[in-house]
């Protein structure tokens, strides 16, 4: 049996390594902590600071820095020394620089050296334990979904579950024996367990440190690893100066993405252009990174200068994540999702006041190189003779012949890898007050209806029920006459769920606001979680035909 | 040069180095301080601010009002650490300094840049500064003046002055957006 590492605490004198299959194992360590002191010396007086050496590092803007690596026994010492000492480089946690240093990395077989693609998954159990409730999920429910590696269970009963890791919400968690457990009410990133498994493992920081994190620290922690390789400080925080800027400067500057206003109306045929991981593939390709921006003026804009003489610390931690995030698309939807979200976020983080690696200029400028990449795609596709419908930071709706020829030349002016799927009809509609909807619309995808900003999260189980069964409607038509057609159809279904609003099951009738279930009662809200109360027919009624005339609004656009 | 455009205002602070704005009102004083950067142009600016707090076009339309078309400098802090290097770095010029105190804490550092510097500074709160906020900030302040929102426009409320005591101002909401009888605001340009 393959020891696979599952999570890892500190102890005094080493770290505990927790295996699959419940076992362990106790490694003998010291724990690295830098330190900017003019005196090491006296730090050695703490009992349980072994020894130190003296190092050469320098600062994110080059210049070098002495600094003392103490190896204590336990994490204490660590916690006395911060209060009292700069330390710096505690990202990665001294846990995580321990256990590289050892050659344990977390989901890897105990002690493997050898490196692995990404198809590489640990053989280890994974289970989702969640109480369920007459409104649906609840800390306190009744029956319980189980879900171990991929295959789901109902039980109306207490469960029994055994698994390496688990995820589990709320009683849910007394019915699992786990290594690591980790609590969905607790979790603040918007991933599954395998989700966060995948983050432990590019991250290489235990489970137990990054699983109620934000996606922030993963990223940091994938920047970190890259700054600690070259020998740069990380330090705790980073003061930036923004350069003297005029109000134009900032009126050019302080912009997003380019979107443009679509063209409202039904079209058939119609192609959307996406640039595949557009903002992280400009980072790469500009190589953006806080110690790059205005350093020298390789890269000339109007904005700003970039540095290409060293490859930045963010493009180079994102150039692996963005390979491996294409890779892991065809082997694992879940973990390349997970993937996805740290290099959504990475974007926003170059400007975010905390980052460590970011700074507001940097950010300035993937916002500009992503408005010319589109623009640079408009002109290809106005060159081409193909008509330009919409068009939305980084992806474009074209109607025209020759697609695969534009976004082959689209890929070989911008340098940027670019996807394009066909829509047998595309719908852009109009806001309530007749301005054009630029984050709306809905399409037939070969046959599967894509709607974005039509079906909201907050919206009653009814109302989502009737909007997804009125895609499903959409879906058979085949271009944009057979969409409106649709209309009676539509109707039909409409009256099917007022009658359901008089007499529909419980769950019908349950709104999620913000993660709380609520239903509609006669004299206003209540919480779900209080029990069945009654509804108020009328609310329900009135939004469904609200919701109707919307999506009717938008079928005969 | 420094300057609010309201002249017995200006009258009343013109020999203070650091003058303290302060209100409650968010929409008051952000209209009140784009104008003062208009007026005050060319002038410095040190914006504190997680996102947002500074509207160019606002400007660019105070400065259409007075007709003050200098340069305006702007340097933003977005993390308490920031903002002590950030007004340092602007040297001995005059100053505007859009609420420093923002995140709650490193006061002293703040106020220790702002003492620094040798050229004249207009600081703009959102605190009520009779509860929060940096205390040596308000005794190094050489006038400190409330701005509140009355029944039909605003008041200066002299706080704390070398050369008055406290006394109240008001003025008409219309006066703030440059409405007044020696300018016609944006009306010059029908």
């Amino acid at each position: 049996m393959e020891d696979y590492v599952i999570d890892a605490y500190p102890a005094k004198g080493g770290v505990k390594v927790l295996l699959n299959d419940f076992r362990e194992t106790f490694i003998k360590t010291t724990f690295p902590v830098y330190v900017i002191t003019e005196n090491p010396e006296v730090v050695l007086q703490h009992p349980e600071v072994k020894y130190y050496e003296e190092e050469k590092w320098r600062t994110l803007d080059g210049k070098e820095v002495t600094l003392y690596r103490f190896e204590v026994e336990s994490l204490n010492a660590y916690y006395y020394m911060r209060k009292r000492l700069k330390v710096v480089n505690e990202i990665p946690t001294a846990l995580s620089q321990t256990l590289y240093r050892l050659g344990i990395k977390p989901f890897y077989p105990l002690f493997s050296r050898e490196e692995k693609d990404a198809s590489y998954f640990p053989k280890i159990k994974i289970a989702k334990v969640v109480p369920i409730s007459w409104y649906g999920e609840s800390i306190d429910g009744d029956s319980f979904e189980v879900e171990i590696n991929g295959e789901r269970k109902r039980f109306y009963d207490y469960p029994e579950v055994e698994a390496d890791v688990a995820e589990c919400l709320g009683k849910g968690c007394e019915y699992v024996k786990a290594q690591v457990k980790v609590k969905m009410e607790r979790k603040r990133a918007p991933v599954s367990i395998k989700g966060l498994i995948e983050w432990s493992m590019i991250s290489k920081t235990p489970l137990h440190e990054i699983a109620y994190a934000t996606i922030g620290k993963v990223l940091t922690t994938n920047e970190a690893w890259v700054a600690l390789k070259r020998k740069v400080i990380i330090p705790k925080v980073v003061p930036r100066v923004e350069k003297l800027r005029r109000l134009e400067d900032i009126m050019v500057a302080d912009k997003g993405g380019l979107v443009l206003f679509p063209q409202p109306g039904c079209f058939d045929d119609v192609y959307q252009v996406d640039f595949s991981s557009m903002y992280p593939s400009l980072i790469v390709k500009y190589n953006i990174s806080a110690e790059t921006v205005d350093a020298c003026d390789d890269i000339k804009t109007e904005l700003h200068s970039i540095c290409l003489k060293e490859k930045g610390i963010v493009p180079e931690a994102l150039e692996w994540l963005i390979k491996r995030k294409s890779e892991l698309k065809s082997i694992d939807e879940e973990r390349a999702e997970a993937i996805k979200w740290v290099l959504v976020a990475s974007f926003g983080y170059l400007g975010y006041r905390n980052s460590r690696f970011g700074k507001i200029e940097a950010y300035e400028m993937v916002t500009y190189f992503a408005r010319k990449t589109l623009r640079k795609a408009m002109e290809i596709a106005d060159r081409m003779g193909l008509k330009v419908l919409h068009g939305i930071i980084d992806s474009l709706v074209v109607k025209g012949n020759s697609v695969e020829k534009f976004v082959e030349e689209v890929e070989k002016e911008t340098g940027l890898k670019v996807d394009h799927k066909k829509f047998n009809w595309i719908i852009f509609t109009l806001t309530r007050e007749n301005t054009p909807y630029p984050t709306r619309y809905i399409g037939n995808r070969e046959g599967e209806v894509i709607a974005k900003g039509l079906i909201r999260e907050n919206m009653p189980n009814i109302v989502k029920s009737f909007l997804e069964d009125s895609l499903k409607v959409l879906s058979s038509a085949r271009n944009c006459d057979e969409v409106k057609k649709s209309a009676k159809e539509i109707r039909e279904l409409l009256d099917y769920y007022k009658r359901r609003s008089l007499n529909g099951e419980p769950i019908d009738y349950v709104v999620w606001i913000k993660g709380v279930p609520y239903v509609r009662g006669v004299k206003g809200f209540y919480k779900a979680t209080l029990g069945f109360r009654g509804k108020d027919v009328d609310y329900y009624k009135r939004y469904l035909e609200r919701v109707y005339e919307d999506l009717m609004k938008v079928i005969k656009c | 040069m420094l300057a609010t455009g309201f002249p017995y205002l200006d009258e009343i602070i013109k020999k203070d180095e650091i003058v303290e704005f302060y209100s409650t009102e968010e929409d008051l004083l952000r209209v009140f301080y784009h104008r003062v950067i208009a007026i005050s142009a060319p002038i410095f600016v040190v914006l504190v601010s997680e996102r947002g707090g500074l509207d160019p076009y606002l400007i660019k339309r105070f400065q259409n009002v007075f007709g003050n078309y200098s340069e305006v400098y702007i340097r933003r802090a977005f993390k308490a650490e920031d903002v002590p290097e950030t007004i340092k770095a602007m040297g001995d010029n005059d100053l505007v300094v859009i609420d420093p105190y923002h995140h709650r804490k490193d006061y002293d550092k703040i106020v220790s840049a702002i003492r620094k510097g040798k050229g004249r500074k207009f600081i703009f709160s959102f605190m009520d500064r009779e509860r929060e906020g940096s205390i040596f900030g308000l005794h190094t302040a050489h006038t400190v003046i409330k701005i509140v929102r009355s029944k039909r426009g605003f008041r200066f409320v002299i706080v704390k002055s070398v050369i008055t005591r406290e006394i109240e101002i008001p003025n008409s909401i219309w006066e703030l957006y440059g409405k007044a009888i020696e300018y016609e605001g944006l009306l010059k340009y029908l």
